[in-house]
């Protein structure tokens, strides 16, 4: 329990340090991937949506932490993402690079739409449509991009210390 | 089953509510609060992580944002030399212009041709997420850093602080959509309110003469008025379409930054400037200096 705990806080603090320093750099038009929610799509391919979703709280409060925004914007959308990648996970077939790719564009899309529903909530002059289907869009591509990259190895980890009793793919 | 399947449907539910608390708390905290504590603290423990990460991976990312750039170059080449055939004929002015370019001169100059007290500083991150419009910076309170702050580089106005921590501020860059600036375009005087648009040309909305054409072209600088910290007359950006003059409906145009939001490395924070002049159109030029400016 404490060896998977840290691990999965060394994913975290890898894959925040990743996007906020490594590909501060390399944007697509003023975007970068989600790595953070890759991590999490990583952790619910194996193990669940209810190891997803606590992994996902954890993530998206680091992530509202050190972004500036308001605490739980991204904590509530990154548990949905957790739970939403294990409630699909039995009806995922195919090739698991191609899995991966696939939920991983699919998942970084509806984050960067959920965190932008919430910000047209909570203060509707922040964002345009016209900014938001960019970001949808741009960002779903990039990490659909690098999901096998991110969510393979961080599946791999996650299954060498499995939750006790739970069916891991 | 069905037990397991409530417990997880109570933990999903338990997470979504505890993370509307956390959502609801800072709401209403307003930016001051234990909660925005605990951000500017775990924010002060991560950023010196992220500066040595920086300091580790900078070689890297510049060669593969280098790498990016190759399929531009022939036409960067061929727009570059017939600036540079252009720029021959105004050799005298472009001897002292090739001076300031340099990268950290031109930080000097900036500082120098606007009277500024400034503080350098380095790009050290960027925010997780989709929506990257503010950097964290590796100065802080400790170095006299102060909300709201202007910020520059080479190029021009870059944004303004809007955390500060002690050794580490997080800067609110001018294409946020949340930013709005008081604005005045050169040329015209006209002044206006602009308001950034993401990875899109920033928007401005002329508020006095409206019915004055807003020339594509025309320089848009930062316009002090009592009570922010921004100086008078940062450069922000260029009209990219001029926008005829209405009589009576707001006017906007688009204007293009100065600021390569790709490159942004080394930047200034203004930690001290001088108070712009009052603006008393009419009045002959005595009359201006006796007012006390």
């Amino acid at each position: 329990m404490i060896v998977r705990a840290g691990l999965l806080s060394l994913v975290l603090v890898t894959a925040v340090l990743f996007e906020t320093v490594v590909l501060a750099d390399l944007q697509v038009l003023g975007y970068a991937p989600m790595v953070v929610v890759l991590t999490v799509v990583g952790v619910a391919l194996v193990d669940g949506g209810e190891s997803g979703a606590r992994y996902g709280f954890a993530a998206g409060l680091l992530v509202d932490m050190l972004g500036g925004s308001l605490l739980g914007m991204n904590t509530i959308v990154f548990v949905l993402v957790g739970w939403g990648v294990g409630a699909i996970r039995p009806y995922l077939t195919g090739p698991l690079v191609l899995i991966r790719l696939m939920v991983g564009a699919t998942a970084s899309a509806l984050a960067v739409a959920g965190y932008g529903m919430l910000t047209f909530l909570l203060d509707p002059g922040a964002l345009t449509a016209t900014i938001l289907l960019q970001a949808v869009v741009v960002t779903g591509l990039y990490s659909g991009a690098l999901a096998p990259f991110v969510a393979g190895p961080v599946a791999a980890l996650v299954q060498r210390v499995p939750v006790a009793g739970a069916a891991t793919r | 089953m069905p037990a397991d399947r409530r417990n997880r449907r109570s933990l999903l539910a338990l997470l979504l509510v505890a993370a509307l608390i956390l959502l609801t708390l800072d709401f209403r905290e307003g930016g001051q609060g234990p909660i925005t504590d605990a951000q500017q603290a775990v924010v002060a423990a991560f950023a010196p992580v992220q500066d040595v990460v920086a300091g580790l991976v900078r070689p890297v990312t510049e060669l593969f944002s280098s790498i990016g750039e190759l399929g531009g170059l022939r036409e960067s080449n061929a727009a570059l030399e017939e600036e540079l055939r252009a720029l021959r004929e105004q050799q005298v002015l472009l001897a002292q212009l090739a001076g300031e370019n340099d990268r950290l001169r031109a930080l000097v100059g900036m500082q120098e041709r606007l009277d500024l007290s400034t503080t350098s500083a380095r790009v050290v991150a960027q925010p997780p997420g989709a929506f990257r419009w503010s950097v964290l910076i590796d100065v802080g309170a400790d170095h006299g850093v102060r909300e709201n702050m202007a910020v520059i580089n080479a190029d021009g106005f870059v944004g303004k602080v809007v955390d500060v921590a002690p050794g580490h501020s997080r800067v609110q860059l001018v294409v946020g959509p949340t930013a709005g600036y008081s604005v005045r375009v050169e040329g015209t005087g006209q002044h206006g309110l602009l308001s950034g648009r993401g990875s899109n040309p920033m928007q401005l909305q002329v508020i006095d003469d409206p019915e004055v054409e807003v020339p594509a072209g025309a320089q848009v600088v930062t316009r002090w008025f009592r009570g922010t910290a921004i100086p008078d007359g940062l450069p922000v950006g260029v009209v990219a379409e001029a926008a005829p003059g209405q009589l009576e409906s707001a006017q906007f145009a688009a204007v293009q930054p100065y600021v390569d939001w790709r490159r942004l490395d080394l930047v200034m924070v203004v930690l001290d400037a001088p108070e712009a002049p009052v603006e008393l159109p009419g009045l002959p030029e005595d009359e201006v200096e006796e007012s006390g400016g």
